[in-house]
């Protein structure tokens, strides 16, 4: 897995690059809980190059979804890919983040709207 | 029936996936299945080898085996950890899946998209061993 951190502004992007499962899921979340520590309130994870995410991976998101709503932040997802988004439509995680198109778009609107 | 040996390590589940994926395209599966069933293998395998070997301090193999037939494919994984039916866990509903971010439950949720993305889960315990058995039309 790759993880590259982008800063556009106000908003962090975490571009994350292959699967999100048992074994990798533990770089997300050390990347992820960097950034909400560090005080970034708002987070993109641009999921374009994520074609799967298991159990492991939806952990790690609710993890950081929680502890950024204690600190009234937000974390969206952009490009997502339709497996990935058939995992979060099931598991009832389409409500739980806010979702872009694109990382471009993303950042469009964060950064205008903040 | 094609079989296969993996060590009951976590590394070994890239290979296991790879091996459950040929098999669903020989099966004809459709994208989305051959999605539904790599993630619900991969969930049962991590379960196996984390609770049923690793974290009782027991080490041994899962053995993988797929038959297709006219209507299915199913897929057995069989190992020697710990007794473990996971139809015996109890799942979110679908009322949990749908609160807010505070009230939703951090667990549950690998066996849940288990149950929801094959066509069938059966589990057996003979021989002191697990056998758990994932069906998938075709």
């Amino acid at each position: 897995m790759q993880i590259a951190e982008e800063k556009h502004g106000p908003v962090a992007v975490l571009a994350v690059e292959g699967r999100i499962d048992t074994t990798h899921a533990g770089e997300l979340e050390t990347a992820l809980l960097a950034l909400i520590d560090r005080g970034e309130t708002t987070i993109v994870l641009d999921f374009a190059e994520v074609n799967y995410i298991s159990s492991a991976g939806l952990r790690v998101l609710l993890v950081g979804a929680k502890k950024m709503k204690a600190a009234q932040g937000s974390i969206c997802l952009a490009s997502l890919q339709k497996t990935v988004k058939d995992v979060l439509a099931v598991t009832g995680f389409m409500n739980l983040f806010r979702l872009f198109k694109s990382k471009e778009s993303a950042v469009q609107e964060l950064t205008t709207a903040s | 029936m094609t079989r296969r040996v993996f060590a009951a390590h976590l590394d070994e589940l890239a290979g296991l996936r790879q091996f459950v994926g040929e098999m669903a395209r020989q099966a004809g599966l459709s994208p989305e299945a051959d999605y539904r069933l790599r993630l619900a293998v991969d969930e049962i395998a991590t379960n196996i080898i984390t609770h049923g070997y690793e974290e009782a301090g027991r080490s041994g193999d899962l053995v993988v085996s797929a038959e297709v037939d006219p209507s299915e494919l199913r897929i057995v994984l069989e190992d020697s950890g710990i007794p473990f039916d996971p139809r015996s866990r109890a799942v979110p509903s679908r009322d949990q899946l749908e609160r807010p971010l505070e009230e939703r439950a951090i667990g549950g949720l690998g066996l849940y998209m288990v149950m929801e993305g094959v066509d069938r889960f059966d589990y057996e315990y003979a021989g002191e061993r697990n056998r758990n058995i994932l069906v998938m039309r075709r």
